[in-house]
């Protein structure tokens, strides 16, 4: 297949977390004119200088172009491409903040974790500007534009939200690519975010609310046991709503888990930073597709309910 | 005509309600109106604002999980049976009032409704035909500019 014909140079991150962080710091490095957006200043001053630094399984530091700590004022100055890397939890207002962004061109992607991110988006910008990625990398903040990446499993997935906006996906996961962030287009993006999610709501509440890592979790029996059952409502919901995991699903799950190590989730993190999780954006639509489907979810239904006990008050 | 209305989910704890309206306030923020209703374990509080620009801000600050929707807001007798009339209209276009709240004491003589409807401009279309005085952000008081 060909170049694409969209091949972006201007965009704008929103959310300087980890997450958002890094694709920044990869993008900037590849040339990209790049704005970091923040509620929090202390985030951004470090990513203009001297940089966002990355260490882990790669190593970089790179300057964003500039900084905002408001969403709405990307609108004034519109880049091509909005990266949206902040908590699901966050998103019905970022999203209302980016109305009036959305034009020939110019496209918002869900960079983010959690099962329909991408339609609280399109609901106020519109579906052909709006591109949905599952993000396939784990990190813990060490500072202000201080990222470690636990670990990285390329590539990460990208695709349109309706097929008029398919040049761009495969524009943006070229330039991506480009900067070292391997991204593919893909046409299965439904089915990648719930093999994402299962894996997210086995294990990442589990971690918020003992407090131990991935690797602890996956070696206590008794714990385990819970990770199992998670895993296989999740199947039963994921499958009853015909999405597919693959054959090969659990045992897939088995190795991701294993190769994690020590690393603790960003569920984990929120809780112990006193922030909300996005619980309900993982654990609580699995408990939501499962009552569509007629699919019951006392695992999910249970462990969504300790988490947001566990969230501040 | 449709204005923007904020919607604040707060979970049903003691200090929730105070800690959304606190920072409002601490940020100069006056509440246009506001309505607040509750379902099991949250409650959702409605409000227009004099800067819907500056309470987002607050709000993404303060981590609150919230939402902006578009709602319209009408001014009718302070009559009996002039609610009925309004409504009336929407029964053959099968326009829904998702929920409503009222705003009392806006104008002389007036009561103020803020409806979400299913279909927010059709039931503008429906509400000009029948003469009915939609208030914009202007009638409010209110910024939404930014």
């Amino acid at each position: 297949m060909g170049k694409s014909s969209y091949q972006p140079k201007r965009f704008a991150v929103v959310g300087a977390g980890p997450v958002g962080a890094i694709v920044a710091a990869f993008l900037s490095r590849g040339g990209c004119d790049v704005t970091l957006c923040d509620v929090v200043p202390s985030l951004l001053k470090p990513a203009l200088d001297p940089g966002i630094l990355i260490e882990g399984t790669e190593t970089l530091q790179a300057k964003v172009t500039r900084t905002t700590t408001r969403v709405d004022e990307l609108i004034g100055n519109p880049p091509d491409v909005v990266i949206v890397a902040v908590k699901a939890t966050a998103l019905p207002l970022i999203a209302s903040s980016l109305e009036g962004f959305a034009a020939e061109g110019r496209y918002v992607v869900s960079w983010q974790n959690g099962i329909d991110t991408e339609r609280v988006l399109a609901e106020h910008l519109g579906a052909e500007f709006v591109l949905r990625a599952v993000v396939n990398l784990g990190c813990v903040p060490v500072g202000p534009a201080h990222v470690r990446i636990a670990f990285h499993h390329r590539p990460h997935l990208i695709q349109e939200l309706d097929p008029r906006s398919m040049a761009a996906a495969a524009g943006i996961s070229e330039v991506f690519t480009a900067c070292g962030l391997d991204t593919r287009r893909t046409d299965q993006i439904q089915h990648m975010v719930w093999r994402k999610a299962v894996l997210n709501a086995c294990m990442n509440p589990i971690c918020a609310v003992t407090g131990k890592t991935m690797a602890e979790v996956i070696n206590d029996p008794i714990l385990f046991h819970l990770v199992d059952a998670l895993i296989k409502e999740g199947v039963s919901v994921a499958r009853a709503n015909e999405f597919r995991l693959g054959s090969d699903y659990y045992p897939y799950c088995i190795d991701y888990i294993r190769n994690a190590g020590h690393h603790k989730p960003s569920m984990l993190q929120d809780i112990e930073a006193g922030r909300r999780t996005e619980v309900d954006y993982i654990n609580g639509k699995v408990v939501e597709y499962g009552a569509q489907a007629g699919v019951p979810t006392p695992y999910n239904t249970m462990i969504r309910g300790l988490v947001k006990a566990l969230e501040p008050k | 005509m449709k204005l923007k209305q904020l919607s604040i989910f707060l979970e049903n704890a003691p200090g929730r309600l105070y800690e959304a309206t606190h920072a409002l306030g601490e940020a100069g923020i006056n509440l246009r109106s506001l309505c607040i209703s509750d379902s099991s374990d949250f409650g959702v509080l409605r409000i227009l604002v004099s800067d819907v620009g500056k309470a987002r801000r607050v709000i993404m600050e303060k981590q609150l999980p919230a939402r902006i929707d578009d709602v319209v807001a009408v001014e009718i007798d302070d009559t009996p049976g002039s609610l009925a009339r309004i409504l009336y209209p929407f029964k053959e276009i099968r326009v829904n009032v998702e929920y409503m709240y009222a705003l009392a004491g806006a104008s002389s003589g007036k009561a103020v409704m803020v409806f979400r409807f299913n279909d927010n401009d059709k039931a503008i279309e429906v509400l000009r035909g029948n003469k009915v005085r939609i208030l914009d952000a202007e009638a409010f008081g209110m910024i939404e500019s930014k």
